[in-house]
């Protein structure tokens, strides 16, 4: 147990790098590595006719996606993808969070049921696709159900992790005050589990966007996985450019309102930006 | 007659050395309005015995009682402060010393709870920190925190653990004046464990040193200055021969004890 307890510091002194760059403004500054990227991009078309013909340019890319914005097929695939995503990784959460408490606050039952979570979590979902076709066939449930499985073992992990480590001193001290075992769970359990459950969250979208996609690599009639599939075969770069940035961005919006989400719910924590 | 009794108490943890007895046959009476501060060498098992008396674990021999009734876990009448303090770090200054207040076992109505707050807080200091949380606070302010919390619960005995140990010397001061204020305001039974002899000088009735695991009863000061008291005591003849004899004591104990801990080291150069 550490005995100094100072206070955190809020405002670290900026690099004189930092500082330099600060001038600049922020949206110019989160601009830059974009901008650098887009860059590099644009040039490598120009440097052969190899690359030419191997990575399509920004502006093509863009050609491409403009009808498909036009006659809103390409919202249907990201819409498409985007709610089995969030359907399959709020269930496997949602799955998670009572089993991750159990196996968080119980020893005993950590010791019992870890190694079969284990021999579980280790099954890429992917290698699971061929399965859930036999048993499921290719419909929406056998999708969504490889990406529960990929969100539950992910969460449940990060959240037996955090909730075993909860500090006793907090359980001691409400039980000191009076608190009985219900009081204890809903009044100081829960708050400190919250942060574990969005963590959780957070790293089972990564793994849904993961899962997903390779689960409608190998059947599905829309979604980006399958669009990017499609395009494949007609050997369309660009589409599947256009997919993978879809995919990027989705995921990092998806990402960025989960820890805006986080600073809201679990400011207290003083986490490390 | 009330009070909590220790009675021929002995605790063994299977892992620790010594085949694993902390505290053996200790026998210790803590009335109700005395104040009791604990003296002991590092790792001699105090944690231990403010733990049995909290309810939070049960003595391997003996028996605890309060107040005629055995111990059979935590219960309110028992205020106790940790040594990490275990502020609530998802609820502001003002929440965290309300919230034993909000618990069934001793819940009040919201006006009396917010007079019983606000009464802490001032007392405390803390007004103006009331909706703080406390990863801002201080050190010595998060002290106050887990001071008030335990205080406003109304308890008849508290029971703290190296509080202060964490604060600066000024701060430390200030605490103990608050404390002895507190004490004057409404009276507790109080164990306090600490290493510093004149904290418990300061602040006691009752002195009792422990022995160099395991844990027994070296020797019981009756602390004889009249309250209230202030810094003033600090300069009394009284006080530093007392002071000067405890300190001898402690030292040859905790000397044992680095000894059993290190059996390996320079012998302590002991005059
Ligand atoms: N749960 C436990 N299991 C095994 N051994 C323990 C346990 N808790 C404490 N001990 C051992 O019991 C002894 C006494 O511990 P305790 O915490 O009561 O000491 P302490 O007097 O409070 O020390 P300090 O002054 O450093 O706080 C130590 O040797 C410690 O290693
Ligand atoms: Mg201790």
């Amino acid at each position: 147990m550490s005995k100094s307890k100072s206070p955190p510091f809020r405002t670290p002194a900026p690099l004189p790098a930092g500082k330099y760059l600060r001038l600049l403004g922020k949206p110019l500054l989160l601009g830059l590595p974009w901008a650098v990227l887009l860059a590099l991009w644009t040039a490598v078309p120009h440097l052969s006719e190899r690359y030419a013909a191997l990575v399509p340019s920004p502006a093509s890319v863009l050609r491409h996606a403009l009808p498909m914005l036009a006659d809103g097929s390409l919202f249907v695939h990201w819409a498409a993808s985007a709610s089995r995503v969030i359907g399959g990784v709020l269930l496997g959460v949602l799955a998670a969070v009572p089993v991750g408490f159990v196996l968080g606050w119980y020893a005993g039952a950590r010791r019992l049921l870890t190694p079969l979570l284990n021999f579980f979590r280790a099954l890429p979902p992917i290698a699971l696709i061929p399965l859930t076709i036999v048993y499921f066939g290719i419909g929406e449930a056998a999708k969504i159900l490889v990406l529960v499985y990929a969100a539950f073992f992910t969460a449940v992990v990060v959240l037996y992790e955090g909730i075993s480590r909860i500090a006793p001193i907090y359980v001691n001290v409400a039980r000191t005050l009076g608190a009985s075992e219900r009081e204890l769970f809903l009044r100081v359990v829960l708050p400190l589990a919250l942060p574990h459950v969005l963590t959780a969250t957070r790293v089972a979208l990564g793994v849904g966007w993961m899962t997903l996609v390779a689960s409608e690599l190998v059947s599905a009639q829309n979604g980006l996985g399958s669009m990017i599939q499609v395009a494949a075969s007609y050997f369309q770069l660009e589409v599947i450019y256009l997919g993978l940035i879809c995919i990027g961005f989705t995921a990092m919006a998806m990402d960025f309102l989960l820890v805006r989400l986080s600073a809201r719910l679990v400011g207290w924590q003083e986490r490390v930006k | 007659m009330g009070g909590i009794e220790f009675r021929n108490v002995s605790v063994r943890y299977p892992a620790a050395p010594n085949d694993g007895w902390v505290v053996k046959n200790l026998s210790l009476s803590l009335a109700k309005g005395e104040f009791v501060s604990l003296i002991g060498p590092s790792g001699c098992g105090k944690s231990t015995l403010l733990k049995l008396a909290a309810g939070m674990q049960a003595p391997t021999l003996g028996s605890l009682s309060i107040d005629g009734r055995p111990i059979t876990g935590p219960g309110p009448e028992r205020g106790v402060v940790f040594q990490e303090y275990g502020v609530f770090p998802w609820l502001s200054v003002r929440q965290n010393i309300e919230f034993g207040l909000t618990l069934r076992a001793n819940r009040r109505a919201p006006a009396e709870r917010a007079a019983i707050v606000d009464k802490y807080l001032e007392l405390m200091g803390l007004a103006d920190f009331r909706d703080a949380l406390p990863g801002t606070l201080s050190g010595g302010m998060r002290q106050r925190v887990a001071l008030a919390r335990a205080y406003a619960v109304a308890p008849d005995y508290l029971l703290m653990d190296e509080p202060f140990a964490a604060l600066d010397a000024q701060t430390r001061l200030v605490m103990h004046d608050l404390l002895l204020e507190l004490q004057g305001r409404e009276r507790k039974g109080v164990l306090l464990i600490t290493h510093s002899v004149d904290e418990a000088l300061y602040l006691s009735s009752k002195i009792v040193l422990i022995s160099a695991r395991p844990a027994r009863l070296l020797e019981v000061v009756e602390v004889p200055f009249a309250h209230p008291r202030d810094e003033t005591l600090r300069a009394d003849p009284r006080f530093a021969r007392l002071h000067a004899h405890l300190r001898q004591r402690v030292m040859q104990a905790y000397a044992e004890q680095q000894h059993q801990d290190n059996p390996h080291a320079l012998p302590p150069e002991n005059p």
